[in-house]
């Protein structure tokens, strides 16, 4: 018979300038080197999507009224007070890295088991528009991304520990010589006196440095390797350690965006959106590179 | 100083172990151990020959082993590096060589006055280093009176061709005492024509010993003779106070006599290599595309030898 309306799959949306879709969340597996085609060589790092699902799709009215927008102490993209992006209607969140569902309580298990996935070992919700909903259970892959796109990284910094003055806000510090009396890395001076006659709150200070979540805006995507599904993201810089665990999504920055990258001729969106359905990656190459890097299986460059 | 990182004239003892190793085509080495158990008829013995070959291509092709520190080391990472080092390879010839051999590198440079924009620097390879897409090697000369050094990376697209012209190994893995020898031990001809070695003949030694010119050097070369055997020193000690110098150098807690330890720590040793397990498996996943460009190689060799 018929399928029943709850288990129709759901309708794919186009892309329009404007849209915002998921991301997905990769893994930091190190740092390579590739050349670019003038000569120029360029570090990279090399985020692999593993094994990533759509887990849920929540309304913008059902998560205002929820626990994490209402208590929670949680980013929230929407704004304070969710008064910003009238356009965006949703949030899907989307797993990684299936586990043991002996791990995890029957609560945690039961977010998957609503979709037929096994548990995932990490999740992230990302803000979309009606066209960028995906349905919960698709697989996500590297494809969703463009060779050339730009895209924003979201992950936890590297831990420094306990740092001074001149490693955590870039101090000058004081002459190794020329008389100065036990204060070389010091921070010196911090209040005025007697206007205030206090120190004010927020006076730069020692203090922990690393293990905070930040984002790298307008990274450039140089190669996808859809077989392995790796990207290849431009800078060496990416925060974390090699094994760590990164969200990256399309950019939100207005001149790195589709409709306005010109230049890089990527007015016409992304190639999959929202993304590269089971059926679609077929007709993938093994891997793609961007206009301006040098592809190893092509000639040495002998003129620019 | 010493502790954690590993200074070049320290990594030279870690490598100190290294045999010699042969100027066969590899291929044609493979072959040679088939053959030979075709004809005993043993098929274990002709297994465990071909490994102990491939096990020998950690001295041809040092940068296909990965850094061994832990914390970078991830096997998809590295599988796609090694692939793309072998798509580079298929473009470019990129020979054995050893430090200590002489070397003819031509770069694209768009800075060259000639109207092809090629530069072509020839020289004697000093040092060696880098795993993965990062390899490089340097190159020393002596241009009109002037010691020059040139580093190269060996997967970059604008190295348009490597020659080895004279194929030979050192008694040391680095030669960074050249800069103080006298110019001539540092001088390659530009226009030297490649000398070929014989077919299935070792890499020979180069058993040379550089007299250092007098001080001041670049580096303290009177502390590093047992671990460098290349050069020669006259009068290291000159005046009472060097004395003095290097006894404090080497009193029992300081770097001299850390150095001294060095040989004996095993568990150094251990952290920076990567285990033979995974060398095995890294080579049974290169060779037979390196020995299949190998032989490809030669093949163009022969015919050209023809013309």
């Amino acid at each position: 018979g018929p399928l029943k309306e709850e288990f129709a799959p759901w309708t794919r949306g186009k892309w329009e300038p404007g849209s915002r879709r998921p991301g997905v969340l990769a893994v930091k597996i190190g740092v390579q080197p590739l050349w670019l085609k003038n000569g120029k060589q360029i570090l990279c790092t090399l985020l692999h999507v593993q094994d990533n699902h759509v887990v849920k799709f929540q309304t913008r009215d059902k998560f205002d009224r929820g626990y994490v927008a209402e208590k929670g102490n949680m980013p929230i993209y929407t704004g304070v007070g969710n008064r910003k992006a009238a356009n965006l209607t949703g949030f899907v969140t989307v797993g990684a890295i299936s586990t043991d569902p002996q791990k995890y309580t029957k609560d945690y298990c039961g977010l998957f088991s609503q979709c037929g996935l096994a548990p995932k070992r990490h999740l992230a919700r990302f803000p979309v528009t009606d066209n960028g909903v995906i349905q919960p259970g698709t697989p996500i892959s590297a494809a969703l991304f463009r060779p050339g796109q730009y895209v924003d990284v979201y992950g936890r910094t590297q831990e420094r520990g306990f740092q001074g003055g001149m490693k955590r806000w870039g101090f000058a510090g004081m002459p190794a010589t020329h008389g100065t009396t036990k204060s070389h890395r010091r921070i010196g001076h911090i209040g005025s006196g007697c206007d205030k006659s206090r120190v004010w709150p927020g006076q730069k200070m020692p203090g922990w440095v690393g293990g905070m979540y930040k984002w790298m805006k307008g990274l450039r995507i140089l190669r996808i390797n859809y077989a392995e599904n790796v990207l290849y993201v431009s800078g060496h810089a990416v925060m974390g350690k090699t094994g760590d665990i990164l969200q990256v999504c399309d950019t939100k920055l207005h001149a790195k965006r589709f409709e306005n990258c010109h230049k890089e001729g990527l007015t016409d969106g992304p190639k999959y959106f929202p993304t590269a359905f089971p059926e679609q990656l077929e007709e993938l190459p093994e891997e793609e590179y961007c206009d301006k890097v040098h592809d190893f299986k092509s000639k040495s460059i002998s003129h620019v | 100083m010493l502790h954690g990182c590993l200074s070049p004239l320290s990594r030279s003892l870690r490598r100190s172990c290294s045999l010699s190793t042969r100027a066969f085509s590899i291929t044609q080495q493979a072959c040679q151990h088939q053959e030979n158990s075709y004809q005993l008829g043993n098929e274990d013995d002709s297994t465990s020959r071909k490994e102990m070959s491939r096990r020998d291509y950690r001295f041809i092709f040092p940068e296909f082993l990965p850094d061994p520190n832990p914390e970078w080391r991830n096997a998809v990472r590295e599988r796609l590096e090694r692939k793309d080092m072998l798509e580079r390879r298929e473009k470019i010839e990129i020979p054995e060589f050893y430090v200590g051999s002489y070397l003819a590198v031509t770069a694209f440079d768009k800075n060259s006055p000639h109207p092809n924009k090629m530069s072509r620097f020839v020289g004697i390879c000093i040092d060696r280093g880098g795993t993965g897409l990062r390899a490089w090697f340097i190159l020393r000369n002596s241009i009109e009176g002037q010691g020059v050094e040139f580093m190269y990376h060996m997967y970059n697209p604008t190295v348009l061709k490597i020659e080895v012209l004279r194929l030979e190994q050192r008694l040391d893995e680095e030669l960074y005492y050249l800069r103080d020898a006298p110019l001539e031990y540092s001088s390659v001809p530009f226009d030297m024509e490649p000398e070929i070695l014989p077919e299935g003949s070792t890499v020979p030694v180069n058993t040379k010993v550089v007299p250092l010119n007098p001080r001041p050097w670049t580096q303290n070369w009177e502390r590093f003779q047992d671990l460098l055997s290349g050069y020669s020193l006259h009068n290291p000690f000159p005046t009472p106070g060097k004395i003095r110098k290097q006894m404090r150098w080497m009193a029992e807690g300081n770097d001299g006599w850390q150095l001294q330890t060095l040989k004996f720590d095993l568990m150094r040793d251990y952290r920076n290599t990567v285990p033979a397990e995974e060398q095995a498996q890294i080579w049974e996943e290169v060779a037979d595309k390196l020995e299949a460009r190998d032989k490809q190689m030669r093949r163009v060799a022969t015919k050209r030898a023809f013309i």
